[in-house]
């Protein structure tokens, strides 16, 4: 049980020390980029010294491995990740601001995703080849093949525009004395005042939806054949003659294996997802982290690149692990196999 | 006075489709168990065996499976629709030919066994369920049954885990139990201990049983009429004493003969040529293209049973049975 | 004899062949998968010849002409500055498929090559330093890489293209490396090597063909995933710069025209959605038919 755990942890930091490397190819291939970035970011109107102390606290005049040794180092001491050149502010502040607000969509949609896909994918393989069955493949098989970016217009366009029962775009303004997590939703919740947290949850709904809608078009299409296979299973057929009731069979005997290999699948849709936020943050002008990742992106802003790149890593490092650890819950025989 | 049938099965045909068209597997089968009593069940693979069981026990996938009957009755009981399926489930049990996939592989044997017990004996209390539980894995000599309970099916050997079938379909005390090649799948060292243990639990305990092997020994020793099948039809049936002394169909012959003795009297014969296709099956004898007493009648004419006792208990369905062997 | 046998492989081979053709010719909707890529790569070789207005495609300007509605003339309408939204959705779809193109001709020998080799030499440090390579290029989600490096290496579809390219081939690294190792402990792989048959024989005739089929259902697959992942990456600005039309950035120019001007949006919409349905579609069928196998 426990080795199983050290196998997790161990895959978790190969994880991150891959990311320390590709912080160190990023960092080196900005600075091939020509000209001064401070300079270039800061305008000619800025006094030279300013620029001059800028650059030194920016470790941009040392040798690259050293300025990527102090990143580490000052990183692990104080938890500064360098100076964003688009926002001036040290980049673990900015991430703290941004953060937040795109991981409350992400586990929200993450949660829609699994819980829609278990539920059309079963139903699907328990109905299979009814009406039902041919409804619910034919609108997966669109979903799949449908770009978010269009889910998220399509949405806009019908709830926002013409129906008018959710906003446009954007995020109502939290109070300052709200902020605890800086997730919208839970500290308006969690300060009381439902008034905005039902504001907050309508300008969520959206987003969340168009970027889960391809998730669960793809999850639920391939819970649907897992599920079929294991109704096929010779086990299911034992305990059907044996007398297990219709309900247990389908809640427990045929729900926990076949959503193994869903679950893997399901990891992997939870990174889409992650990336996905570029494209509905931008179309309902969200001001969340992927806003602003494209910002450092566009500005070729190094710490901010390096930052968002990392916090991308480590978000699907830790989906990935948690995925590994949900296998594993799930399938005695890997669990058992990782003990030995 | 009337016989009282476990299992009685009238007239049941099971097509397959498939891509290449349709398999007529099991053209039409009358097959009945008596209370108490043992049958066997006896042909070479594909010959439609596991077709019959797993459609009496109603779990045959739908489609591409295409069942129907006249009747097939559980106590006089048709086993359609709602209530004829509890009572199915309430009395038939099946062991499966490889334990290895019938145990689920996810969940601990006391939860399968559990979940059995709770649709059986519903509202008892979870102590009352675990004696129920460890009674169960004992009576099929099962060592250590409490740490047996807590095992996932990979931790088991092969032979614990057909123990372990075996109670299952046992603990929830039917009246019919199937066994589909229940050694099959097993070292020949555990063969002999599961099969004893059946035949002790099924005569202890007065159950009717259906046993399918290929192990001729087993069925000879564990039953007491025996049918034998070739592509999808009952060629001979009878008292398994009669039918194992004095076949009477030539399959039936061949079969026995093939069967590899411990005599050494070397390596059996078997059988030339294989079973004919589900598709398109001609007309005639089904075992005509395989058959050493094949006349032109047999191309032509489909053979049926035939009474070879007055009362009907011996049946052989061949155009030349009456053939001596020295004849050919 | 040996001439017997080997006429017997070759008629077992041709016969599977035939059988799988006719497999995925029987179910419809592979077909029609098949039909929507025919389609797709006439227009990648002919767009310009295919289109109504070529010239379109450029930075022309028909002030007389904007925004007009679908009609017979334009198919899809035209958009802000008077062009044929039809030809030029075509031409952009032209660049989507190149992309896809060059992404898969890239990453799938590359990828694959890799992963031949990690799965051949399992658990040695070979096995490991390539698998620590891949993982590294899959640490961070495509999009994000792709968005980084064609930000920082400018703009245009070919770099686009290289830039998705740099994380998907990964994919298929990681899919060889599975499917071989599976093979490799087969008895025939076994046999060959104990056999002493070079090692790049045993890899290319008895582990590579025996992989194929997952492979090449990928293929198909990914050409429909790069032109939404191409598409996405338009969207946002990235990639193909105007006035070189592109999908995605034809559907974010469209929004602010939307709903009066709903064709500009929608219909570069519906091509790649097609598109991808087609890929799709024709992945499927491949992936049915080829793990047909011979009785």
């Amino acid at each position: 049980m426990t080795k199983g755990y050290v196998i997790v942890l161990k895959k978790f930091f190969i994880a991150i020390a891959i990311l320390l490397v590709l912080s160190f190819i990023i960092l080196g291939y900005i600075r091939l980029i020509p000209g001064c970035p401070v300079r270039l970011s800061l305008g000619p109107g800025i006094p030279e010294d300013t620029v001059i102390r800028l650059r030194s606290e920016m470790f941009l005049d040392e040798p690259l491995p050293v300025q990527w040794f102090y990143w580490i180092v000052n990183m692990l001491t104080t938890g500064n990740m360098g100076t964003s050149l688009h926002s001036l502010r040290d980049v673990s502040v900015d991430i703290a601001i941004f953060l937040p607000r795109s991981l409350e969509l992400v586990i929200m949609a993450a949660i829609v995703m699994l819980v829609f896909s278990v539920m059309i994918g079963t139903f699907s393989a328990l109905f299979k080849n009814t009406w039902l069955d041919n409804v619910l493949r034919i609108l997966a098989y669109l979903g799949a093949v449908i770009p978010s970016f269009v889910f998220g217009i399509l949405f806009l366009l019908v709830f926002g525009v013409s129906l008018r029962w959710f906003p446009i775009g954007g995020l109502p303004t939290i109070p300052v004395e709200y902020t605890l997590t800086g997730m919208p939703l839970f500290d308006s919740i969690v300060a009381g005042d439902f008034a905005l947290a039902g504001n907050v949850f309508r300008s969520q709904i959206l987003p969340v939806l168009s970027v889960s809608v391809g998730g669960i078009a793809y999850t639920s299409r391939l819970h649907r054949s897992s599920v079929i296979e294991i109704l096929n299973a010779d086990y299911i057929a034992f305990a059907r003659v044996a007398g297990v009731s219709r309900k247990t069979l389908i809640l427990k005997h045929l729900m926990k294996p076949s959503f193994i290999p869903t679950l893997t699948i399901y990891g992997l849709q939870v990174a889409f997802l992650l990336a996905n936020m570029f494209l509905v943050e931008s179309i309902f002008r969200f001001p969340g982290f992927a806003f602003y990742a494209f910002s450092v992106i566009q500005v070729k802003d190094s710490y901010g690149i390096v930052g968002v790149t990392l916090v991308f890593g480590i978000i699907l490092a830790i989906v990935n692990a948690l995925v590994d650890i949900g296998v594993a819950g799930l399938d005695p025989r890997i669990r058992l196999k990782a003990s030995e | 006075m009337a016989e009282k049938f476990a299992l009685q099965i009238t007239n049941l045909s099971v097509k397959y489709k498939v891509y290449e068209g349709t398999l007529q597997v099991i053209p039409g089968l009358d097959l009945f168990v008596r209370e108490g009593e043992r049958v066997g069940l006896i042909g070479e693979t594909g010959c439609g065996k596991s077709s019959i069981l797993k459609a009496v026990a109603s779990v045959l996938p739908v489609p591409p499976a295409i069942v129907s009957s006249d009747a097939i009755e559980v106590f006089g009981n048709p086993i359609g629709g709602r209530v004829g399926l509890s009572i199915l489930r309430k009395n038939v049990s099946m062991v499966f030919q490889d334990p290895s996939t019938s145990l689920n592989p996810t969940l601990k044997i006391s939860t399968q066994m559990m979940d059995v017990l709770k649709a059986r004996f519903p509202g008892k209390r979870k102590s009352e369920y675990r004696k129920m539980m460890r009674d169960g894995l004992e009576a099929v000599s099962m060592p250590a049954p409490e740490r047996v309970l807590g095992s996932y099916p990979i931790q088991l050997s092969g032979g614990m885990r057909q123990r372990v079938c075996i109670a299952m379909a046992l603990i929830k005390d039917p009246v019919l139990i199937i066994a589909d090649e229940p050694t099959t799948a097993l070292d020949v060292t555990i063969e002999e201990q599961i099969l004893d243990l059946l035949d002790y639990l099924v005569r202890e305990k007065n159950k009717s049983l259906i046993l399918v092997s290929h192990a001729l020994g087993a069925v000879r020793k564990l039953t007491d009429r025996v049918y034998v099948m070739y592509a999808g039809n009952i060629v001979e049936f009878g008292n398994t004493a009669d039918i194992f002394s004095n076949p009477k169909h030539p399959y039936t012959i061949g079969l026995i003969a093939a069967s590899p003795k411990l005599t050494g009297e070397g390596l059996a014969d078997g059988i030339a040529g294989d079973i004919i296709s589900y598709i398109n099956v001609p007309d005639g004898c089904r075992f005509a293209n395989r058959c050493p007493r094949v006349s032109e009648k047999c191309q032509t004419s489909t053979p049926v049973l035939e009474n070879l006792s007055p009362d009907g208990s011996w049946q052989v369905s061949c155009h030349n049975h009456n053939i001596e062997e020295a004849a050919l | 004899m040996n001439h017997e046998i080997a006429s017997k492989k070759i008629n077992a081979r041709s016969e599977l062949f035939r059988r799988r053709c006719y497999k995925f010719s029987r179910n419809p909707l592979s077909m029609f998968g098949l039909v929507i890529v025919a389609v797709c790569m006439l227009f990648v070789l002919f767009a310009q010849y295919l289109v109504p207005f070529p010239d379109d495609a450029q930075l022309t300007t028909h002030m007389t002409k904007t925004f007009q509605a679908p009609s017979l003339e334009h198919i899809a309408g035209t958009d802000e500055f008077g062009r044929d939204v039809f030809s030029r959705a075509m031409i952009g779809l032209r660049y989507s498929l190149l992309t896809s193109i060059i992404v898969l001709g890239l990453s799938v020998p590359f990828g694959v090559f890799l992963g031949l080799i990690a799965g051949y030499y399992r658990n040695t440090w070979i096995d490991s330093v390539i698998t620590r390579f891949t993982e590294m290029f899959m640490a961070i989600p495509t999009l994000v890489t792709a968005m980084v490096i064609s930000a920082l290496a400018g703009g245009g579809w070919f770099v686009g293209a290289v830039a998705i390219a740099v994380s998907w081939w990964a994919w298929f690294c990681r899919l060889t490396y599975t499917s071989a190792i599976s093979v490799s402990n087969e008895l025939f792989v076994v046999y060959a090597e104990l056999s002493g048959v070079k090692v790049i024989r045993v890899i290319l005739q008895d582990i590579l063909p025996n992989i194929s089929a997952p492979i090449i259902t990928k293929i198909s697959l990914d050409m429909g995933s790069v032109i939404i992942i191409a598409a996405s990456l338009n969207f946002i600005g990235l990639g193909v710069q105007p006035p070189t039309p592109s999908l995605g950035a034809m559907v974010a120019t469209g929004i602010s025209y939307l709903p009066q001007q709903w064709w500009m949006c929608t219909f570069p919409a519906i091509i790649i959605m097609l598109v991808v349905l087609g890929f799709n579609l024709l992945g499927d069928g491949l992936g049915d038919a080829l793990t047909l196998e011979v009785k």
